[in-house]
């Protein structure tokens, strides 16, 4: 996992989690203090509906209480009633509708003692029909009122009846008397969109609308009311049940669900790029410094870590640049080290390689003395006989003589066209080999150096290209390009073969000295390769695959624009 | 239909013995009398007031909807024939006629010096005008021609009933007026002015009468005009009449004239299906006319009804048998059973309550109840009784038409002048009445009549009536009313 990504996730959990808690703890809060509102209301309606209907049921009480006033001091009433007087009888018929108007009740009727209708306000025709079920109902009913559902001419009518007696002329009647329960309470308790009030009755429920509420959709509280069952005679229960909807609840919560989902997306966006920011803020230079410090090795110790930072990255990058320079300084030793050991090395290679070369030489005259002493006559023809050993042994020491003052010398450093050591080489070998020598050279490869050390670098990189091919048909590539390091513009110098490659660990010695994997080779054409480019403050790798030919690759600084007027 | 008559002659000859005017006897009025007479004034005002409680329609004329039109146009316009109070024919606009062609031919001929009441002459081919459209309507008369100036033939659809279907008021004579909503009449009075409140009426000469103003009043108002600035009125609420009694005023009950029958789609299946029909017994109808009708006078019927003369009209149904669609409640046992009436009639509603009330009744309890429920099979049903339901009188005809509910209280003339014309109106508004050959006499259940009440303030005004039952004020201190 980069970086990046913890300190992006870091970011997350800090600001999220703190977040998420609130957002939670908000949302009890509102539900509870909601919901208990909600309670609070629905109890004050119940408790406001239980009033109301106490307050109609005295009023009920106090109404027909006067029209059992009126009857007993009404003396038409008597006639018709007690007496029944035929004259009077549509007085008789008439009299509980105007009572009813008076009194301001929706139904008043009054039956004898068998339950015969005598007079009915509310259904004024339905006089002589025998109903004594609702007045026995009725006074076995709580405070002798309840809710009942009487005829009408048209729909039936919801009241809450009562009923009281008065006795005339030793005759019962019993007074019905009741209000509208639709009129009188639904409709007003109906303004109110959130909050429902339904009546159930065992036959139907009227409501304001009539709308099954399951407990889980909102507060619900029931007040029950006795109900006068007429038709099976039986005294039920009906229910004011009060329902407040959670509608607005669930509104509040989805609202500030929205709320928090947009701010948590907010939030979270802006972690994201505040610790990407931040990352990159931070995990940018170290990366870069990474890459940097990758780049290291004893032939790449120029890297810059150079910094105007002065927090840790920077105290970091500093101490990186000490270390190079260091390596630098170290590199330089070993070099000179390498260089002491090598010269001790090459002193006793020298005395190795002059004593492999003098040896044959000393046995010829050692032979040759011994004939002179023994034969002289035939000194010649031994002379003769010996003296491809001693042209052998002379070409051994000279060639040995002349690679070691390659070694030796160093060259004034100037101006130099790296592209025209490179064709005077290739125009020098190409008529002594099968190879197919091509190249590929850019405009400008002006560098600085020592002439002699550059050719012999071209040359030896070249011949041991050629040497590759072990005389079979192939192709060395030279070519120069610009390229672009730490420290400028540099000239690379490719080399490439296609001859057999080598493996890792032959790459891996291939500049060591006295390293070769030549039969007769010396192991030193490319070790001194590396002394003249680390010479010129360039660097030199090799690139190889077995199978696929190799590539050696020397970069050395570019040579700046010429000073006027001459060169440097 | 005689018989009838003597009911109605007998309350004017209570209001005679008032006034001293004839003697306690039926009442046959004179050569020239034109109606029988309610009261007499002492001392003839200039100007009478009369309340009305219906609103008055101008287009409506000739043939009145309401009571309120039925006074006013019976000052306006005249029909060729008129009735007496025993509803014999008697000269109207036309001064004599001659019947011919067994009875269906009536040649009529026009009054002298007939006019409109803009001074035009009244000619053969204004009746014929005028009648035009009542004939298309089906009043009784096949066809009218004028034979010259003063002289019209009418052939009659059904000449076994005499020239007395030429005083159905639809057969008025009028003449439209450009610029006026009112038509012109041959009447004894004219339109002086018209407005929503007060229609005045002047005499066309002073021998016809004082200036009558015709006051729109509330029903709830009637009381407080009698304490106030009318002369008479014209009333059906019984406690107004006992007011007035009370108070002294001259009260003359007019004739039976409205009759309250109960139509039912559910009597018209049973019988169409071969039941018998049961009728409601005269005493039970007395009972339900005595106590149940509150806002009127009412009693039980009286038989036989009209439409049971009605079998000698020929073809009554304007559709063929074929024709007449099923009742649509026929259709549909279930939903809600109503009974229809006019919501605008205290009558019928208080009919058509007591009919529900009874259909809850247990029949074994109640004759009254084992008689309704009888005479109208499935008032009560599973789903429970039926109940009442008054409408707009559109939604009661459109309901009519289609037989969509199970019963309906409609009113009819008790004593129509054209039998044939009224049963065939009947059947124009419910044509399943007579289905597979169930006739009008099986089909209708009368419950109820009622009748009007003339008030006056005694001594101030003189009023009569004539046979169709329509109320005059006349300048005549007789009262009695004269031809023009």
């Amino acid at each position: 996992m980069t970086f990046r990504a913890r300190l992006v996730i870091a970011f997350l959990v800090v600001v999220l989690v703190p977040l998420a808690g609130l957002a939670l703890v908000v949302h009890r809060q509102m539900t509870d203090r909601l919901t208990a509102q909600y309670e609070r209301r629905v109890d004050a309606m119940a408790g406001m509906i239980a009033g109301d209907l106490s307050e109609q049921r005295n009023s009920i009480a106090a109404a027909l209480d006067q029209v059992r006033d009126a009857v007993s001091d009404d003396n038409r009433f008597r006639k018709a009633a007690v007496d029944e007087d035929t004259s009077e009888r549509r007085y008789l018929l008439d009299y509980a509708g105007g009572a009813q108007r008076l009194t301001g009740l929706s139904m008043l009727q009054i039956q004898d003692a068998s339950g015969r209708i005598l007079s009915s306000g509310h259904f004024r025709n339905d006089y002589d029909r025998v109903d004594p079920e609702l007045p026995r109902l009725l006074a076995a009913a709580p405070h002798r009122t309840a809710l009942v559902r009487v005829r009408t001419a048209g729909a039936p009518m919801l009241v809450l009846a009562s009923v009281d007696s008065v006795e005339i002329g030793r005759k019962r009647f019993t007074v019905v008397g009741g209000v509208d329960v639709e009129a009188r309470f639904l409709r007003r308790l109906s303004g109110d969109d959130a909050m429902r009030v339904l009546l159930v009755t065992p036959d139907d429920s009227l409501g304001t609308p009539p709308t099954a509420v399951a407990a889980r959709d909102g507060i619900v509280r029931e007040l029950p009311v006795p109900y006068a069952e007429v038709a099976n005679g039986t005294l039920g229960s009906a229910q004011f049940r009060i329902v407040h909807g959670l509608d607005e609840l669930h509104a509040v919560r989805a609202r500030i669900d929205r709320w928090f989902a947009g701010v948590l997306a907010a939030t979270v966006l802006l972690a994201v790029l505040l610790s990407g920011w931040v990352a990159s803020r931070v995990s940018r230079p170290i990366a870069d410094l990474a890459d940097r410090a990758s780049r290291i090795d004893l032939d790449r110790l120029d890297v810059d870590f150079s910094t105007e930072r002065r927090d840790e990255v920077g105290v970091l990058a500093r101490g990186l640049g000490a270390m190079t320079s260091r390596l630098r300084e170290s590199a330089a030793r070993l070099r000179e080290a390498e260089r002491r050991a090598a010269t001790g090395e090459l002193a006793r290679q020298v005395n190795h390689d002059i004593k492999n070369g003098l040896t044959p030489i000393r046995h010829v005259f050692r032979h040759l003395e011994g004939e002179l002493d023994s034969r002289p006559s035939s000194l010649a023809d031994v002379f003769r006989e010996r003296r491809a050993a001693l042209d052998s042994s002379i070409s051994y020491l000279e060639n040995l003589a002349a690679n070691y003052a390659r070694i030796a010398r160093r060259g004034e450093r100037q101006r130099v066209d790296l592209n025209d050591v490179v064709r005077r080489a290739a125009d020098d070998r190409r008529a002594a080999t099968n190879a197919r020598i091509t190249m590929d050279l850019s405009e400008a490869a002006d560098v600085v150096g020592d002439p002699l050390s550059l050719r012999r670098i071209v040359e030896n990189l070249l011949d041991n290209a050629i040497d590759s091919l072990d005389g079979r048909e192939g192709e060395v590539t030279l070519a120069t390009c610009a390229a672009s390091g730490d420290d400028g513009t540099r000239v690379r110098l490719t080399v490439a073969d296609t001859g057999p490659g080598m493996s890792q660990t032959q790459q891996a010695r291939i500049f060591d000295d006295f390293y070769t994997t030549k039969a007769h080779g010396t192991g030193l054409g490319l070790s001194i390769v590396r002394r003249l480019v680390m010479d010129a403050d360039g660097t030199v790798r090799v690139e190889s695959e077995e199978g696929a030919g190799s590539r050696f690759i020397v970069e050395m600084p570019q040579a700046g624009p010429p000073a006027p007027g001459g060169e440097g | 239909m005689r018989p009838f008559r003597r009911f109605g002659a007998l309350g004017v000859l209570i209001v005679f013995g008032i006034f001293g005017c004839g003697p306690r006897s039926a009442y046959r009025p004179a050569p020239g009398d034109a109606g029988c007479g309610l009261a007499r004034a002492a001392e003839p005002a200039d100007t009478v007031s009369v309340s009305v409680f219906d609103p008055i329609d101008p287009s409506h004329v000739p043939s009145a909807t309401t009571d309120a039109e039925r006074t006013v146009f019976g000052h306006l316009y005249e029909t060729l024939v008129a009735l007496d109070c025993d509803g014999a024919a008697r000269p109207g606009l036309a001064a004599s006629w001659r019947i011919s062609d067994g009875g269906r031919r009536v040649e009529l001929v026009l009054r002298k010096h007939a006019a409109f009441a803009d001074g035009t002459p009244v000619g053969a081919g204004d009746v014929v005008a005028s009648w035009r459209p009542a004939i298309a309507r089906g009043a009784g008369v096949d066809s009218v021609n004028a034979l010259d100036a003063h002289r019209v033939e009418a052939f009659l659809e059904n000449p076994s009933l005499g020239v007395e279907p030429l005083a159905s008021t639809a057969l008025a004579v009028t003449k439209p007026l450009s610029g006026s909503a009112w038509s012109l009449g041959t009447g004894p009075y004219r339109i002086a002015s018209a407005d929503p409140e007060c229609i005045v009426l002047a005499p066309r000469s002073a021998a016809d009468g004082p200036v009558v103003r015709f006051l729109a009043t509330p029903r709830a108002a009637a009381r407080d005009r009698l304490d106030g600035s009318v002369d008479a009125m014209v009333v059906a609420d019984p406690a107004v009449v006992d007011y007035a009694r009370r108070r002294r005023f001259t009260v003359a009950p007019l004739d039976y004239d409205r009759c309250y029958v109960l139509i039912s789609t559910r009597r018209v299946e049973a019988l169409a299906a071969g039941d018998d029909p049961r009728t409601i017994p005269p005493s039970i109808t007395e009972s339900l006319a005595r106590d149940a009708v509150r806002a009127a006078d009412a009693r039980g019927p009286v038989a036989p009804a009209w439409w049971n003369g009605a079998q000698g009209c020929g073809e009554l149904a304007p559709l063929a048998p074929w024709q007449i669609a099923q009742p649509s409640a026929w259709r549909s046992s279930r939903g809600i059973r109503r009974v229809l009436y006019d919501a605008g009639d205290p009558t019928a509603r208080d009919l058509a309550d007591r009919v529900v009330a009874l259909a809850a009744i247990d029949p074994a309890a109640s004759p009254e109840a084992d008689a309704v429920t009888a005479a109208v099979p499935g008032i009560a049903g599973p789903e429970g009784a039926a109940i009442a339901a008054g409408v707009s009188p559109a939604e009661l005809e459109s309901s009519l038409r289609e037989g969509a509910d199970v019963a309906y209280i409609v009113v009819l003339p008790s004593r129509p002048p054209d039998v044939c014309g009224a049963a065939r109106a009947l059947l124009r508004r419910a044509p399943w009445l007579t289905i597979r050959h169930v006739t009008l006499s099986d089909a209708l259940v009368p419950l109820a009549e009622t009748r009007s009440t003339v008030i006056v303030v005694t001594g101030r005004i003189s009023m009569c009536t004539d046979g169709r039952g329509d109320v005059r004020v006349t300048s005549d201190e007789s009262g009695k009313g004269r031809l023009p």
